[in-house]
């Protein structure tokens, strides 16, 4: 345990210089800063389009709500809303104001849009989903949206689910009204006719079969009522005729995004219509229940009037900015410095003679490594903290906790530190060294996409399952990508465990580099 | 003389052919033998660049041999070099103090780098505290101390886990006179009880005179000499030393006259300073008077000397500047 007294040693020189003290912590923050007024919710950067290509491959559904046969398109329609998806001064982005577009299905549910001024997506109509890919790869698009064969009937069905609810509430208030009628005319009370069939029973509701009905169960339920009602002389006043519900039964289809994961465009896009579909479904199972109204009880809720609107939406992502995005590569920024200090502290204790003071006791190099490392990574978590508070001040939008980014920023420190060590190992002196770590810590921030992303060059399509870039050599573009995904889109371990797993990876593989290098040429006797 | 395993493991300190060569260039050291015994105080002397420093990080295993080997306590040094590291005690030569941390917390830092427990680590701190003077300052920031100040830490350092081997290189070097005094009492309590070990590189020789038990002189990585100071004293010649200083450089004539008396040094031919060696020289003095004046030179001065371990020094290695 000789590391943990030089450690204390280490970080008491670390509190009583305070110059250093304040590269270390406060310098990142003001970089924060200074990302924040350019990038931040007055910066110009946030308007950034994002270039999608959609392949479309829904064939629609043709359906009948009473006011005529239409044939359906939602995958028209959702495309058309991520088209019209625009920036607002206010905040980050939202939908435009709609009108008739004219395509085929969209007046039905009442959709329709304008091309916005400032939109969120650049949309590229395609059916070349390969050659869309390779668009991908060359970087010429951030992502290829991908809507399946059925996506319609699907969301369809996923409506009924709440339509047909309504409806059989609503026939079953009919049948009750149909099933009064005997008592006023002098049945005994208490004694409750109803219709023959599985919904027969002493009470009425939807909770008499135990179970949903069927469409054909609700269709046959509501002729029956029809009749019922007609032959004595009554009208429903409802088109009930005319209904011809949407199959409930249809085939699960899953949506398709495809990107560069290293691709800051890709990640926004991911984010932004994750929660545009979401909000999309909800609209079409409210507009339907809005078509079937006629046939229903009295509204749960009341319909709005523009079916894809989000302005009003809560959804987090929609005030992102581009600092959003930022913020945990500036924490990578600020790990990355971490080379530049470690190393020049590393050479210091070299040239002033520390280093052979402390190779004259028993200290082993694993002592010396770990009795430097661990002020450093203690360091960096006061830097996280200080960081993302600051970030909160500025208006950081973030859907993860600061204490899902620990783990992240300890391993983070880690690699940095070992590739300190490395710096340490090959440079003469602390000038070198800040020189050397300068030049590496720099352009590795921006190759990690902490700033901005970056085209990378494919080295392996298929590695472990998962395409492999040139940047994904480094460990700290794993760590921006895994800070990304659980401070910005609040993802859980288990969704970036492929960034984790791969900084773990190539930390442990840094580490063992570096102090092998200056365990050589530094601890232990000279030639 | 091959040392058996038995003398080595009687040795605090011992070498056995050990060399060191750099790419270039002769040897820095040359196939040294030493053998140094529990409870001495050993003077390693040489001018710059002969070899002490090479030796003695060859020593602390700083430095790797070209051949030959090491032993402290009979263990050699590459082998058991973790065991060897708590026996051996360095003050070397520059101050090497973190500026940010305080007296106590250099000793206590140290003292744990050699895993001597807690309790015994704070009273071995509080004693070198206390006996080197420290205690004033013991909570300032080591930054804000002065030379001496500094120095002295630096040897209470070398102490702080109680080894058997202290090598102190050039320790009194920036030092006052008042803590040099302080320290060469302490060097000299070191080996009081016969226990502990001290090897001394020094370019003072009244320091190495005053405080070694055995000197050995080193020049171009060789051990030119290796005695007691009385010993090497005596070595270069018996009697004591007249030394004078005249007006003029004496005549050739003169200088033929003197030698009668004794030997004659000279630093060159124009120098002024003229020594005489030689047994009984106050007897000779008026024959050396009269050999001088007669010639017409004028004797300002005179000063009658024993030999020093500065004369044995300078005839080992000459008189010539090194680099």
């Amino acid at each position: 345990m000789r590391f943990l007294p030089l450690s204390f040693a280490i970080a008491k020189r670390m509190r009583r210089d305070l110059f250093t003290l304040f590269f270390a912590i406060l310098f990142p923050a003001f970089f924060l800063l200074i990302f924040a007024v350019a990038f931040g919710k007055t910066g110009p950067m946030k308007n950034q389009r994002l270039d999608l290509a959609v392949v479309n491959r829904d064939e629609g559904l043709r359906v009948n709500f009473g006011n005529g046969q239409d044939t359906l398109l939602l995958g028209v329609t959702l495309v058309d809303v991520l088209e019209s998806l625009s920036y607002s001064t206010s905040s980050g982005w939202m939908r435009s104001d709609s009108s008739s577009s004219g395509l085929t299905g969209l007046d039905s549910l009442g959709l329709g849009a304008r091309r916005p001024e400032s939109p969120v997506f650049g949309v590229v109509d395609t059916l070349r989903e390969a050659d869309a890919l390779k668009k991908v790869s060359s970087g010429d698009l951030d992502a290829v949206f991908v809507i399946p064969a059925g996506f319609t009937k699907a969301a369809m069905a996923m409506a009924m689910e709440d339509v047909m609810g309504r409806v059989f509430t609503g026939a079953m208030d009919g049948f009750r009204g149909e099933a009064r009628e005997p008592e006023v005319t002098g049945r005994s009370s208490g004694e409750v006719a109803g219709p023959t069939g599985p919904w027969s029973g002493s009470s009425a509701g939807p909770g008499v079969l135990g179970r949903k009905p069927t469409v054909s169960e609700i269709q046959r339920m509501i002729d029956d009522v029809s009749r019922r009602l007609e032959r004595r002389g009554k009208k429903t006043g409802l088109p009930l005729d005319s209904l011809s519900l949407p199959s409930r039964k249809a085939d699960p289809v899953a949506l398709s995004l495809a990107g560069d994961p290293s691709n800051l465009g890709f990640t926004m896009a991911g984010g932004i219509i994750r929660n545009v579909l979401d909000e999309f479904l909800k609209k079409v199972s409210q507009r339907s229940l809005e078509e079937a109204k006629d046939f229903l009880p009295a509204e749960p809720s009341a319909a709005t009037a523009d079916l894809i609107s989000l302005e009003n939406s809560s959804v987090a992502v929609e005030t992102r900015t581009v600092f959003d995005y930022q913020v945990p590569g500036i924490i990578v920024f600020a790990l990355l410095m971490l080379v530049s200090l470690v190393s020049v502290t590393l050479l210091l204790d070299l040239t002033q003679g520390h280093l052979e003071r402390l190779k004259l006791t028993r200290m082993s190099s694993l002592d010396y490594f770990l009795g430097n490392t661990l002020p450093w990574m203690v360091l960096s978590i006061l830097q996280l903290g200080l960081l993302f508070g600051v970030a909160k001040l500025l208006g950081y939008h973030n859907a993860g906790g600061m204490l899902a980014g620990v783990g992240l920023v300890l391993l983070g420190s880690l690699s940095s530190v070992s590739l300190a060590l490395i710096v340490a190992a090959l440079a003469k002196n602390e000038k070198q060294a800040s020189a050397v770590a300068t030049m590496i810590a720099v352009p590795l921030s921006f190759l990690s996409g902490a700033f901005f992303s970056v085209r990378d060059v494919v080295v392996s399509r298929d590695f472990f399952g998962h395409s492999l870039g040139l940047t994904d050599l480094s460990p700290w573009t794993h760590t921006t990508k895994a800070l990304v995904g659980m401070l910005t889109f609040g993802k859980s371990l288990a969704e970036v465990r492929w960034n984790v797993m791969m900084q773990v990876g190539l930390t442990v593989l840094l580490l063992l580099v570096g102090i092998g290098l200056f365990s050589r040429r530094r601890l232990t006797a000279q030639r | 003389m091959l040392l058996t395993s038995e003398d080595i493991a009687s040795l605090s300190v011992a070498t056995r052919n050990l060399s060191k060569g750099y790419d270039k260039g002769p040897l820095a050291v040359d196939s040294l033998d030493l053998s140094i015994r529990p409870g001495e105080v050993f003077g390693l002397l040489g001018p710059n660049g002969a070899g002490k420093t090479t030796t003695i990080r060859m020593l602390l295993g700083l430095l790797r041999p070209t051949c030959g080997q090491v032993f402290v306590h009979g263990e050699e040094i590459t082998t058991g070099r973790q065991r060897v590291k708590s026996r051996l005690g360095v003050c070397p030569q520059e101050t090497v103090l973190w500026p940010e941390l305080t007296v106590s917390e250099h000793l206590y830092l140290i003292g744990r780098m050699y895993d001597v427990p807690g309790k015994t680590l704070r009273a071995e701190t509080e004693r070198l505290i206390g006996e080197f003077s420290l205690g004033e300052k013991r909570n300032q920031p080591t930054k804000r101390l002065s030379g001496g100040l500094r120095r002295r830490l630096n040897l209470a350092m070398a102490l702080v886990h109680g080894p058997d081997v202290i090598m102190l290189d050039e320790p009194s070097a920036g030092l006052d006179p008042q803590s040099r005094a302080l320290l060469w009492e302490r060097v000299k309590q070191l080996t009081k009880d016969g226990r502990r070990t001290v090897v001394l590189t020094t370019h003072s020789m009244e320091e190495a005179d005053r405080l070694s038990d055995r000197v050995g002189i080193l020049d171009h990585g060789k051990m030119l000499v290796l005695d007691t100071p009385d010993v090497l004293k005596r070595s270069i010649g018996e009697g004591d030393v007249l030394e004078m200083e005249l007006d003029r450089a004496p005549s050739s004539e003169a200088m033929e006259a003197l030698r009668r008396h004794g030997r004659v040094e000279q630093q060159a031919a124009t120098a002024t300073t003229v020594s005489v060696r030689g047994l009984d020289i106050m007897q000779r003095f008026p024959g050396i008077v009269v050999a001088l004046t007669s010639s017409g030179v004028v004797i300002r001065g005179t000063r009658l000397r024993p030999n020093t371990l500065e004369d044995v020094f300078l005839k080992m290695t000459g008189r010539s500047l090194r680099d």
